[in-house]
Order: structure tokens, then sequence, then C-alpha cells
């Protein structure tokens, strides 16, 4: 480093500290200003009253505009001060030539060394010019290069703004200055001791005389006071130290104490003022003390917050301050109330009484419970339960008698407990249970509802079909994709079907639900579901075929088409009856709300009758209150009317009808005009207009009476025609009693024929029982040989001769016959099978899964078995006569004419059949198998006549004419019972059926509709009485379809064992 | 008809001056005067709907006597005869004779009636008609009124002078104020239209549910007071109607006299011996009983002119009808005409009531009849219950339910099942089946069904409106206009009608009247006339 540099580093070092100081200076004007008016305006506000908010944004701007100094002047420092070549730019900022020589030279000098060593520059030439610098920089006069102006500005700054700070103080007549004692109060407050400066401390609690409660002494507490408000707390304590004066400094939690926390009881001297306008919520509360040491006080707790204890010197200033110990208020809370019961909305009846049970609960005491109730369009009314028994619970009953509220239908009277506490300090508060609701039970709206139901599955009913005409029409039903929309239109077949159940059941539970469309609805899905399991059935393996890539037959689709026709059908019929019935329940509700209007009307006449009587004001403002409550009901019934009226069939509700309801619009403005004339005192104009009004309302009612029944009349043709059908019923039922009764004398004589030929024959019969035996047992043994294919014919075998065997015991000829007949070829194919297996099983035993010696056993013992076999029903069939030969000519000729009987009433059957169908076609009214019974009856009736005619078989003629019975009672039973289920109470029967004689309803699932009772046997009956075990075995003797004469045998002599 | 001889005998009875000396002719105006009868003679023109006649003895009473009373009620009652209601009112009341017969209530209920109706002045008719859309009307029913003037010009060979002045009325209770009918009666007799006052008072279509045949109504009105006039007012009340009922389609080409309903009542009427006597017709039809009661007079009293035609021929009406102008009575006036005892007319016409064949649907509005009849179904009134059929009504219900739930499709297999049980003949069923058809896509299932319904049921508007709907699609313009025009005939209020008759006219080439549709059209429209 040359000297000449040298001198440029003193220059520029001694514009640095200059430039530093100049900085420090302004920053320290300018920062201190800014924060000056930041608190002038923060304290401003303050004094104005401004919120607590507004110190910490005061504090908070001044800070800000000091750290916004202390930032401006490190940067600027940075700047200009920091190194040689920003004092140098710095000390050149007004001479750009001599800055940029400062520079180059303090940067040439740095390298002077390298240059030398590379010989970049002449040296010389860079001394030279480091001279020619130093030269020029010695003249340099720091006071003009580094100028301090912006010092003094900042200087000046200040000095404003203390000036305006003081001159505001000054003017504002203290006000600021409380500003800025709120500003600082905090910062400026001494900091309280963190160490107590007394003892334990005694408190006695002394609460507010309301809540009865003794006074209570904590010792050796830390101060803290938790205790209801109103509470004189008594303090005791010692100091730790000698004191001359203490108190307690209460502070109230909250925004600053602006508001008194606790007040003080007088204190045993006179406690010093508040410190004026520095302490805002804070007060003092003079201590006595004792013996120098021992100090006592009382405070009364009205807020939470905290106090301390003060010791002051003989001066009254401040010595020393215990840390804050808390005080807690403790709540004084409402009264809980609840009503146990009823629950929060009732139906009753008008005249009900209902029974309200209450809870009261209050954390001090209950001084009042009432009971509120408000009647619908009218004021509050308070009913006093308890007064002054002041416990902490309390409950009990009160009986709301809804009688002399008079309400109507669906009205809603709301009702409430309200229990008072006995707070003397704030008040007393009052706490209240939710409000409960007693609805008046409208059998209108029930029904509405319900009806709402039933009218939701019919539009369902309406748009199932229409999907599936539209479907349906579509194409043919034979390919994948439109199989399965048929089976989705089924699946939702199936759904409604249920559900339409569903609602049935709900409705038979609801006692407001019109019986009739329980029955309709139970009556409609039965209908569909037949028909629906049908489709269903069909569908199946049409679905199987399309699976397997086959293209189902014809016929088959034939027979699907069909089927859906029938549910087309079903579905048709279903939705005719269900608005049918629905358009007359709906009729008959519209005339219940225009009589329950008029109803309302009479009982408004009576009022207005009693107020001409004693007018008063009460009874006024009562007719008001019920002429408004009536105006609104004719409001919602008019709506309810027109509601109920839209979508009306026109065949069942004539225009005539819904004229009749449009009258009922000028209701309102009758009673607008009863209200009027009351309103002015005119008694004698609103009965006029009353009268005027029921005159209307009669006429409207009568009216609607007249015409809303229409779809009666289709009900009464119909019920016509059930009718002769019962009697046709009736009288084909009791012609084949009669029959029956005539074929069972030439049976009687039949069997005693048969019986003698039987006594005849007793050797015999006991040879074939033996030979029955052996044959089963040569059965038997065959059995370990028997293979795969021939097990049917194995069981078969040993089946058919135990039968025959048990028969032959029995003597019954008949019987044992028959299973000969059975038997015989059974043992046959047995014996054929089981030889055409022996060669099988000697070629692989796997083809038998027998072993083959096995085999031919079980062939020899089966071959053994069939010449018994035969021999017995050879046997048998000889002993065993034709009825032709044991019955005289006579007895033929009657069977004859018993057979044409028995074919006359399978005819008249035949139309009982035909007439059903005609009568379901207009109304599903009829169990879904009905048609089946009838049909199964007509069978056994066809069949009676064969065994009466050709066969000449008294025995099975009349068994058949038995089945044939049995399922005409059947039938009638079933009807029977749809009828009770479709009779209401006090609906009427709601659709023709004449078959019911009395007696309720019984709850059933509408599929399986006969419920006749079962008599349980008693513990005595363990023996089977003689006279049934006869019975049995005659019906045992009866034909059996052959299918199941097995099943039949084994149950009757289960029932004999 | 009584209402002018009341006054006079009223009149008669206020002013003595006025009783009627036996032997005074007519014609000698002055000694009329002088006697008294001029006022009398006036009413007594008035009620044979001579207004020439009485205007000519009046006007000079009136301008010799302007203080008289009775000129001032002969005057005021010929004005009321003029339309001129407000000269009426002023006259009658200056009178001071209070109230003679109603006159003057009837003159201020007309001057109320017809205050601020519009009017349309033809060459000869005039039309009165309230504001709004009633001017729907008037185009056609002047060309109808004309083409009835010269038919009826061409059967009788003469019609009265003068223009004819159409009042149209917006209700019964108006109607009732302008004919003096009770509404009762109105409604009772079904009445929409009477001659009477030398005036036509219609009431307009948009009165009725479904309207009704306005066009044949008022040409059967106007065919009344040419009969008035040309019998001097002296035919008895079944002859008028029947000959009224005889011409009324004559503007149209005429038609078959008889609907189907109204030959199958008659038949059973004759059959059951409940035929309307002459003598209870009198002195109204419009008195008897019922609609029912009303619509068997009428069809018993044309079938009795058919008779007398089928007799003597057409030109026997105006023998009659000059026979009792001259003043011979009804009886001898039909026995001199058809040179027959007027009792042998009587059976003749007794036998063709039951022999005369059923026109094409007869047979089914009588089972219609006693099936309405039946007071298992009496009642109650629905179009759907003209359906026998229950398994039919059932299906049609069915549909109606599926229309009304937008599922046309489905309320075309419905309706179709209905429809092929009863066939074509019942209207509201083809029509809604056809409207189904016509929204699933199936046109030509729809025009079949109309067409068929048409020919059962040619009156029904709705089946034609959805016919021509059908048409406009495949642009046949003239059967277009053809149907709307006939569906006009009952439902003119329709916009469709007009909206239709507009697209068609336009396209056949008469821009003049699609103009006019369309401005029908716009008064039409929900929204009201456009400014």
């Amino acid at each position: 480093m040359s000297v000449a540099y040298g001198e440029i580093a003193r220059v520029l070092g001694g514009a640095r500290r200059r430039q530093v100081w100049i900085v420090l200076l302004a920053a320290a004007g300018f920062g201190a200003a800014a924060a000056v008016v930041c608190l002038l305006l923060g304290a401003a506000a303050l004094g104005a009253g401004a919120r607590g908010w507004v110190r910490g944004v005061a504090l908070g701007g001044a800070a800000l505009a000091a750290s916004a100094a202390a930032g401006w002047a490190a940067l600027r420092l940075l700047r200009t001060a920091w190194s040689d070549e920003a004092a140098a730019r710095t000390v050149g900022a007004g001479e750009p030539a001599l800055r940029s020589a400062l520079v180059s030279s303090i940067e040439l000098s740095r390298e002077r060394a390298d240059v030398q060593a590379s010989g970049r520059f002449s040296v010389a030439l860079l001394d030279a010019h480091v001279a020619w610098t130093a030269e020029r920089a010695r003249q340099v006069r720091l006071d003009q290069a580094v100028p301090a102006r912006i010092a003094r500005r900042g200087g000046v700054a200040l000095l404003a703004a203390l000036a305006v700070a003081g001159l505001a103080a000054l003017g504002s007549g203290g006000a600021l200055g409380k500003g800025f004692s709120r500003l600082l109060a905090r910062a400026a407050a001494a900091a309280p001791s963190a160490d107590p400066i007394t003892g334990d401390i005694e408190l006695t609690l002394r609460y507010p005389a309301y809540m009865r409660r003794e006074p209570r002494t904590l010792s050796g507490t830390g101060g803290e006071i938790r205790a209801p408000k109103g509470t004189e707390v008594e303090l005791r304590t010692r100091a730790d130290r000698k004191v001359d004066q203490a108190e307690v400094e209460v502070t109230a939690e909250g925004d600053g104490g602006a508001r008194p926390s606790s007040s003080l009881t007088p204190s045993p001297r006179p406690s010093p003022p508040a410190s004026a306008g520095g302490e805002g919520g804070r007060r003092h509360l003079a201590l006595s003390v004792k013996d120098g040491r021992d100090l006592a006080g009382k405070l009364l707790v009205e807020d939470a917050g905290s106090y301390r204890f003060r010791f002051l010197d003989r001066r009254g200033r401040a010595a020393a301050e215990g840390p804050p110990i808390p005080i807690a208020v403790e709540p004084d809370l409402a009264p809980e109330v609840r009503i146990v019961s009823p629950e929060r909305e009732v139906e009753v009846d008008p005249a009900a009484v209902v029974r309200i049970e209450w809870q009261a609960e209050d954390d001090v005491g209950l001084a009042e419970v009432a009971l509120v109730v408000t009647p619908p369009g009218g004021e509050e009314r308070r009913r006093v339960l308890r007064a002054g028994a002041d416990v902490r619970r309390d409950g009990g009953t009160v009986d709301l008698d809804l009688a002399p509220e008079r309400l109507g239908e669906g009205e809603v009277l709301s009702y409430r407990i309200e229990a008072k506490d006995g707070d003397a300090i704030s008040g007393p508060k009052t706490g209240a249970s939710d409000t409960h609701r007693v609805k008046i039970y409208s059998e209108a709206e029930h029904r509405r509802q319900v009806l709402e139901k039933a009218k939701q599955l019919f539009d369902e009913l309406v748009a199932l079909l229409a999907d599936r005409l539209e479907t349906l029409a579509a194409g043919p039903v034979s390919t994948p994709d439109r199989l399965a929309l048929a089976v989705q239109l089924d699946a939702r077949t199936r759904q409604l079907h249920e559900r339409m159940r569903e609602v049935a059941r709900e409705l038979r539970r609801d006692r407001s639900a019109p019986r009739p469309v329980a029955s309709a609805l139970d009556n409609v899905a039965g209908s569909l579901r037949l028909a629906e399991q049908r489709v269903s059935g069909v569908r199946a393996p049409i679905a199987q075929l399309l699976r397997i890539r086959s293209q189902p037959d014809a016929n088959l689709l034939g027979n699907m088409a069909a089927a859906d026709g029938q549910l087309d059908a079903e579905l048709e019929k279903g939705i005719l009856y269900l608005e049918q019935l629905l358009d007359k329940q709906r009729a008959e509700d519209l005339v219940r709300l225009a009589k329950d209007l008029s109803k309302r009307r009479a009982e408004l006449g009576d009022l207005l009758q009693k107020y001409r009587a004693a007018p008063s004001e009460a009874a006024k403002k009562e007719l008001l209150a019920r002429i408004s409550r009536m105006k609104d009901r004719v409001k919602e019934l008019l709506a309810r009317m027109s509601e109920t009226a839209k979508g009306f069939n026109d065949e069942h509700m004539n225009a005539e009808a819904l004229a009749e309801m449009q009258k009922a619009k000028n209701l309102g403005g009758g009673l607008d005009e009863v209200e009027q004339k009351l309103a002015q005192g005119d008694v004698e104009g609103a009965m006029r207009a009353l009268d005027q009004m029921a005159s209307t309302l009669d006429k409207m009612l009568a009216g609607m009476q007249r015409t809303a029944g229409l779809p009666d009349e289709k009900a009464r043709a119909l019920m016509k025609e059930m009718l002769a059908f019962k009697d046709k019923l009736d009288q084909v039922k009791g012609e084949q009693e009669q029959t029956a009764k005539d074929t069972d004398a030439i049976r009687k004589k039949y069997q005693q024929q048969v019986a003698e030929r039987s006594k005849k024959a007793e050797q015999k019969l006991k040879d074939l029982q033996r030979l029955a035996g052996e044959a089963k047992r040569d059965v038997d043994q065959a059995q370990p040989g028997v293979s795969y294919r021939a097990e049917p014919e194995l069981d078969q075998s040993r089946e058919a001769l135990s039968d025959l065997e048990r028969a032959l015991g029995m003597r019954e000829l008949q019987a044992a016959f028959e299973t000969s007949l059975r038997a015989a070829p059974a043992v046959e194919r047995l014996a054929r099978f089981l030889e055409e297996d022996v060669p099988l099983a000697e070629q692989n035993p796997a083809y038998t899964r027998r072993e083959p010696q096995l085999v031919r056993e079980a062939q020899r013992h089966a071959r053994d078995a069939v010449p018994k076999v035969r021999e017995i029903r050879d046997e048998l069939g000889r002993l065993f006569p034709d009825p032709r030969q044991l019955l005289g000519e006579g007895d033929q000729k009657k069977l004859d004419q018993l057979s044409q009987r028995q074919r006359e009433l399978e005819r008249q059957a035949g139309e009982l059949q035909q007439k059903l169908s005609e009568l379901a076609q207009q109304a599903p009214v009829f169990p879904p198998n009905a048609q089946g019974q009838l049909a199964e009856s007509r069978g056994h009736m066809n069949q009676a006549a064969g065994q009466l005619g050709q066969a000449k078989n008294p025995q099975r003629g009349h068994g058949e004419q038995q089945l044939a019975l049995d399922a005409l009672s059947r039938f009638q039973k079933g009807l029977e019972d749809a009828a009770r289920k479709g009779q209401g109470q006090g609906d009427g029967p709601g659709f023709p059926f004449p078959f019911a004689d009395s007696g309720g309803e019984r709850e059933g699932d509408g599929g399986d509709f006969n419920h006749e009772k079962v008599k349980i046997p008693g513990a005595e009956a363990h023996k089977v009485p003689e006279e049934f075990r006869r019975d049995l075995l005659e019906a045992m003797k009866q034909g059996t379809p052959e299918r199941y004469r097995g099943d039949v045998q084994r149950y009757y002599e289960e029932l004999v064992k | 008809m009584i209402a002018p001889l009341v006054a006079a005998a009223v009149l008669a009875a206020t002013v003595p001056d006025l009783q009627v000396p036996r032997g005074t002719s007519v014609g000698d105006a002055k000694a009329r005067d002088e006697a008294g009868l001029g006022p009398l003679q006036v009413l007594k023109l008035l009620a044979d709907e001579d207004v020439s006649g009485a205007r000519s003895i009046a006007e000079p009473l009136l301008a010799r006597n302007p203080s008289d009373h009775g000129a001032r009620l002969a005057v005021g009652v010929l004005r009321i005869y003029e339309q001129r209601y407000d000269e009426a009112v002023r006259l009658l009341e200056s009178s001071e004779l209070g109230d003679p017969a109603g006159y003057l209530t009837l003159a201020r209920a007309a001057q109320g009636v017809t205050k601020g109706h519009e009017r349309y002045e033809g060459e000869r008719v005039t039309v009165s008609y309230p504001k709004g859309k009633d001017e729907v009307l008037v185009p056609y029913l002047v060309e109808a009124l004309e083409k009835q003037r010269a038919a009826l010009e061409r059967a009788l060979g003469a019609v009265p002078p003068g223009k004819l002045v159409v009042e149209i009325v917006n209700d019964v209770k108006e109607l009732s104020q302008l004919t003096t009918l009770g509404e009762s009666e109105i409604r009772t007799s079904g009445t929409v239209a009477v001659c009477k006052f030398n005036k036509l008072i219609l009431l307009s279509p948009k009165a009725l549910l479904k309207g009704y045949e306005w066009l044949d109504t008022a040409a059967h009105e106007y065919t009344h007071l040419v009969l008035t006039w040309k019998s001097r007012n002296q035919a008895p009340i079944w002859l008028q109607e029947g000959l009224a009922k005889w011409f009324e389609q004559d503007w149209r080409g005429g038609g078959e006299p008889l609907s189907p309903v109204s030959a199958a009542m008659v038949r059973d009427a004759a059959r059951k011996g409940t035929l309307v006597t002459f003598e209870e017709m009198h002195p109204s039809i419009a008195k008897l009983p019922s609609q029912e009661r009303a619509s068997l007079a009428y069809a018993e009293v044309v079938l009795a002119v058919e008779r007398m035609v089928a007799q003597g021929g057409p030109p026997v009406i105006g023998t009659v009808l000059d026979l009792l102008a001259a003043g011979k009575d009804a009886r001898g006036a039909v026995a001199t005409a058809l040179r027959i005892p007027f009792d042998r007319f009587l059976e003749d016409w007794k036998r063709h009531m039951v022999e005369r064949p059923l026109p094409r649907g007869g047979e089914h509005e009588l089972r219609k009849l006693r099936f309405r009849d039946d007071p298992k179904h009496g009642g109650t009134w629905s179009e759907w219950a003209e359906i026998q059929d229950e398994k039919a009504r059932g299906y049609a219900r069915l549909g109606d339910m599926m229309r009304a739930r937008g599922r046309w499709a489905a309320a075309r297999i419905e309706l179709g099942k209905a429809y092929e049980r009863v066939g074509a003949r019942i209207p509201i069923l083809s029509d809604q089946l056809a409207l189904a058809a016509l929204q699933s896509g199936q046109e030509q299932l729809a025009e079949k069904v109309l067409v068929d319904a048409i020919g059962w049921n040619p009156e029904y508007p709705a089946l034609h409106v959805h016919l021509a709907r059908l048409l406009a699609r495949r642009e046949d313009w003239a059967r277009v206009q053809e149907h709307l025009l006939l569906a006009n005939r009952r439902d003119p209020f329709d916009p469709e009608i007009h909206g239709g008759l507009a697209r068609a006219l336009k396209a056949l080439g008469d821009p003049q009247g699609a103009s006019r549709e369309e401005r029908f059209l716009r008064i039409l429209l929900p929204e009201g006339p456009h400014p």
C-alpha cells in the first residue's frame, strides 16, 4: 500500500463515521416522532373512551415506527458506509469524477501486488493515479460531502411530534392524560409480587338469604373464593410483616374494569378513594389491622374476578402487593323442567282428560310451578300448580281437561310446564319444559293419510300397467334382451303386490282405516300374485332356453303371452276396482268434512245465543276467537275438499256434487260478516248472517250426501248378483249333500255284502296274509343286492307288500285287492331289473355298484316273491266281487239315477264357476283360489258320477261326493272369511259380499284364507275313540289317487296307532 | 208474442180513450187517431212483427200529438223493435204510463245489455255483439243468414224486406233480459236463440260447455221471423217450429232433418205413447218442462212437416202459410192444402213417426236413451257413460287414466280395447283413441278411427279438429278447411280451428280469409286480443 492510499483511507474513514452518526440520528428522530404520533393518537382514542384494542394498535404502531426506523438505518448504512467503496461513493456523491477516482484507486490499490506480478498495467501509472486521487481527497470537506440535513430533519420531526403531544395534553383537559394512562397502564403498573404477603386465609361465606344455606367457614385456604352471587365473604389472615394499613383490591373480569366488579362492605375505616382515573374497575376494601399483622374484612361476591392484598405505608401509598387471588361466581341456574308423560304429541278425543306428569328441579329452590296452555288461535293461560314450596326437586301430575276447550277434530292445543326459582339477587329465573301438543283425533285426517297410501299404490299399479302395456306392445318377448325387460316388470309386480299386502296389514291395525280398502288391497294383491306367479312360471323355462341359445317353441311363447295377458287383465281389474273404492271413500270423506263444518257452525250459533242472553266483553272475545278459529277451519276444509275432489272419475262423483262444493267458498265471506256484525255489536245481524250460512251449509251437505254416494250404485248392482250367486251355491251344496246321503244308503248295503263275503273266506284270507308276509320277506332279503336303478322298485314293492299284509290283516278286501294290484307289477319289475343286472354285475361290478353275488341273491329272492304276489292278486280278484254282482237291480238303478243327479250337479257347479269368473271380472272380491276350489269340486262330482254310473261303485262314488262337498265347503268358508275381512266398523261392507253372517274380522295374509278352528285334543284323548278308529278305517277304504296311496296309507296307520 | 197484447190491454185499462170499438177498420189514420186506436193498432202490428206497418201509423201519430201519452208509448215500443233503445227508454219514461207489459224494463235491459256492443253492418244483416271473442262469429253468421234468406225466398216466394238485426248475448241472464223468458225456462228447455222484437237474439256459444249448432240455430230463428211475417203470425206453434226446423239446414244445402238422437227419441215416445201433444207445445216449446221434452217436440213437428211435404210436395208449405195469412186456421189450412181431413193427416203423421227408418246411429241412440232412463244410470251424466258395455267403459276409463299420466301408447292400447268392443259410435272414445294414436305415432289408426267416428257423429267438433290436425300434416288443405268449418259450426271458440283455417286458407290462395282467421286466432288465444 502506498502512502497516498493511506491518505485516501483516512478521508474515507472519517466520512464513514460521520455517515453512521447522521443516519442513526435521523432514524432515531423520525422513528421516535412516528412512535410519539402513534401513541398520541392511541391515547387520544382511549381518552375518548375507545375500546381496549386501540391500545394494542397504538402500541403496535409505535413499535412498528421504531422498527421501521431501525430497519431504514441499517439499510442506509449498508449502502453508504459499510465498505470503503460505499464510503467512496458517499463522499463522491456530488462529484462523479472524484467518485470514480476514489473507487478505482481503492480497487487498484487492493490489486497492486497482482498487477505488479502480472505486469498487466504499469505500476507507476497506478501509483500516480492513487497519488492524484489522494491529493483530491485531501481537499474534500466532509461536512459538505456527507451532509447532516437528514439528521437535523429527524430531530425537527421528533420535536414537532413532542410539541403536538404536549399541546394536545394541555388542550384535552385530562382526557389525553387518561388516555395515556390507559395506554401505558399495564406497562407502568407495578408488578405485583409473585409471592403472597399474607399467611393462610380464613374465608367465611354467608350465602344470600333466599338460598337458605348455612354460613360456611373455610380455614387455611389460599384465599380462592367460589360462591354464588350475593354471598358475603369474610376474610381473615395474617400479614407477613408489620403493617400500618392494609386493603384488598378487587378486580372484576372484563374489559379493563370499566364496570365495578364487587361492592365492598363498609370497612372498619374509611377506604381510601380509588385512584383517580387510573384504576378503572378496581375497588379497594380497607382491612382492619389488629396487632400490626392480623387482618380482617368483608367483600360481597357479585362478579367473577380476583382480589389481592395490599399493604400501605403511613401516607397511604402501596408498600407491598400480593398476587391476585381468584373470585369465581357459582351460577344460580334456571330451573329444569320436563314433562314425563304424555309424549310430545298425543292424539286424543275432544272430551279427553290428559294427565300430565311433570318434574322440576332447581339448584337452589323452586318458587313456583305452572302449567301454561295455549289453545288454537288463543292466548296463553297460566295455571299455578305449586307456589312457595321452595324445594329443590318437585314433581306431580295435573289433569288437563279438554272438554271446556271445545276443540274440533284436528285442532292442536299446546302446553308446557314452567318453573321459577326464588333468586332474590339477580331476579327469579324461569325454566320451561318442551312444548307438548295435544291434537284432537281426526278420523278424517287419519283416513286421508290411509287413503293417500292406498292412492300411491294405486298410482303404482297404473304405472306398472302402462309400462307393461308399452313394453309388451313393442314386440314379442322372445329375445334375451326383451325377456330381461319382462322379467324386470315381473319383479316390480311382485314387489308391488307384496307391498299391497303389507299396507293392507297396516290399514287393519289403524282404527280409522276403512276396512274395505284393506280388503280390496288384499284381494287385488292376491289376484296379482297368482297371475304374476303364473307369468314367472312360464317365463322361467323360456329364459332357460334362451340362455342355452335355443329358440323356445311357439307353444311356450304362446303360453307366456297368454299369461301376460292374464296379468294385464288382473291389473286392469284391480285398478278399476280400487279406483271405484277410493273414489267412494273420498266421496264419503267430503261428506264428513261438510258435516264437521256444519257442526262447528251449530256450536258457534249456541255461543252466539248465549252471548245474546248475557253479553259480556269476555264472551265477545271468546266468540271472536271462535270465529277466527272457524275461519281457519273453513279454509282448511275448503283446501281439503278441493284436494279430495281432484281426479274423481266423473262416473263416481257428478258435477252436481262438485258444484255443491263450490258453494262452500261463500262460507268464508259469511263468517266475515258474522265477525263484522259482532264487532259492531249487532248481535241480531250476526245471528242472521250465521243463519244464512247455516242454510248454505245445509244445502251443500244435502247435495253432497245425495250425490256423493254414487259409487254405491254399482256396488248395489254387484251385490244383487252376488246374492244370487250365494243362493245358487247354497242350493248346489244342499243338493250335493242329499245326493251323498242317498248314495251312502246304498253304500252301506254294499259294505254289508262285502263283510259277509269276507267272513266266509276267513281261512283263505289268513293264507293270503301269510303269503304276503313271505313275499315281503323275500323282497326285504333282496335289498343288499338291489342295484341303484332297481331301488325305486324295491321301495315300491316293500311299501305295497306292507300295505297288502296290513290290509289283509284288517280284512279290508277292497283295500287289499287294490294294494295287490299295485304290488304285483312293482315286484315283477324288481325281479326283471335284477335279472338284467346280474350279467352286468358279472361283467363289471361298477355298473351296478353291487357285487355280482349279492345281485344274484337279490334276483333269486325277488323271483321267489313274484309268484306269491301274483297268487294273492288273483285270489283276491276272485274273492273280491264286482259291485254289480253284489247289488240288486233296484240299487243299481238307483245308482244310475244318482249318477245322473251327480252329473246335473256338476253342470250346475260349472255354471257357478262361470258366474264366479264373470263376477270376478267386475271386482276382485273373491279369494284367489276360489276358482280352483270350485274346479276341484266339479272334478270330484264328475268322478262320483262315473263311479256311480258305469262302475256302480257306491263306495268310491260316495268318497268322491264327500271330497266334492269338502271342496265346496272350503270354497264357501273362504268366501265367508273374505267377507268378514271386508266388513268394517260402521263403514258398511264397502263392496258387495253377502257371505258373512256376523263376527269380526280375522287377521290373515290373504293367501291362505281358510282359518277353520282346530280342536286341540286334551290329555284324556290319548286313546283313540273306537268311533274315530272306525271312521278312519272307513275313510281308508275310500279311493285314493294312485300316487298318494302310500302316503295316505301310512298316515292312517299312524293315526290308528 | 203475447207482450204487445198484454201491453195493449194494460194500455187500454190505463187510457180509457183507447177502448177498441167494434168494426173499426185499419187504414184510416185520422179516424183511428180520433178514436184513440192508433197506439193499440201499432202494438198489434208489432205483435205480428209488422214493423213497417206499425211505423207507418206510429210516426205520424207522434208527430201530430207529441205530448200524447199513448203516442209516446206506441213509438217507444216501436223503437224497441227498431233497436233504438235510448229513444225507447226516453219515450216510454215520458209516456208516464209506468211500465206497461214490461216494455220499459225490456227497453232498459236492452239498453244495458247492448251498451258497449260492437256493431257489424252488412248489406242485409246487422250484427250487434259483445266486444271480444264473439267477433269470430260475425262473418260466419252473416254468411249463413244471407244464404238462409236466399233459400227461404226460393222456397216461400218472399221474405221480409229490410235488414235483419242479430243481437248476440253473453249468457243466459242477458238472453232472459232480452227475450223476457225466465232464466229457469231457458235452462230447462235449452233455449239458445229467440227471434222476437224484430231481431234475432242469439246466445253466444261460449255460454255452453260444449257449444251448440249455432249457425243452424240462427238460421232456424230467422226462419221463424220469415214465417211469422209470411203467415201474419197466424201459424200455430207446432207448425212454426216444424217449418223452422224443416228449413234450418237449407243455408248449407239441406240435410237430414232429424239427428239420430231425435229420431230415436221420437220413435221411442211414439211407441210408449209419451209424445208431446200440439196443445202442450203452446205457447212455446221453450216452456216445456225439460230439454228432452223440447227435443222430442221439435222432432215431432219436423216429422209433421216432412209428412206434409211428402203428401203435398214442397209447394204445400207456401200454400198453408198463405191460407193462414188469409185467416184460415191451421187445421183447415193443412186440410185444404193436402186435400185430406186434418185427423187423417194426424194419423198418417203418427204412423210415420213409428215407421220412418232411423238414420245411422239411431238404434244406438235409442239404446242410449234407455240406458239413461234407467234409474241405475240416470243420476250421473258423463260422456263416458254413453258406453253401455261395462267392460268397454272400464277399458276407456283405463285409457283415460293413462292419457292423464301422459302414457300415450298405453292409453292407445286401453282405448283400443274399448273401441274394439263398441266401435266408432261413441265420439269421445273414438276421439280419445285417435288422439292417443296420434300422440304415439300411429297416424293411420288415428285417421281410420276419426273417419269412422265422424260417420257416426258428424256433429262432434273434436273429431273434425283432430282429423284436420292429421290432414294438415299431409298438407291436404282442402279437407282441412272442410273439417274445420264443420267443427266451427259447433265450437267456434277453439283457437285451433281458426289457426288451422288460417293455414288452410293461405295454402288455398285466400290471403284475406287467412288474415282474418289469424286475427281471430289472436283474439281467442289465452292472452286475449292483441292491440
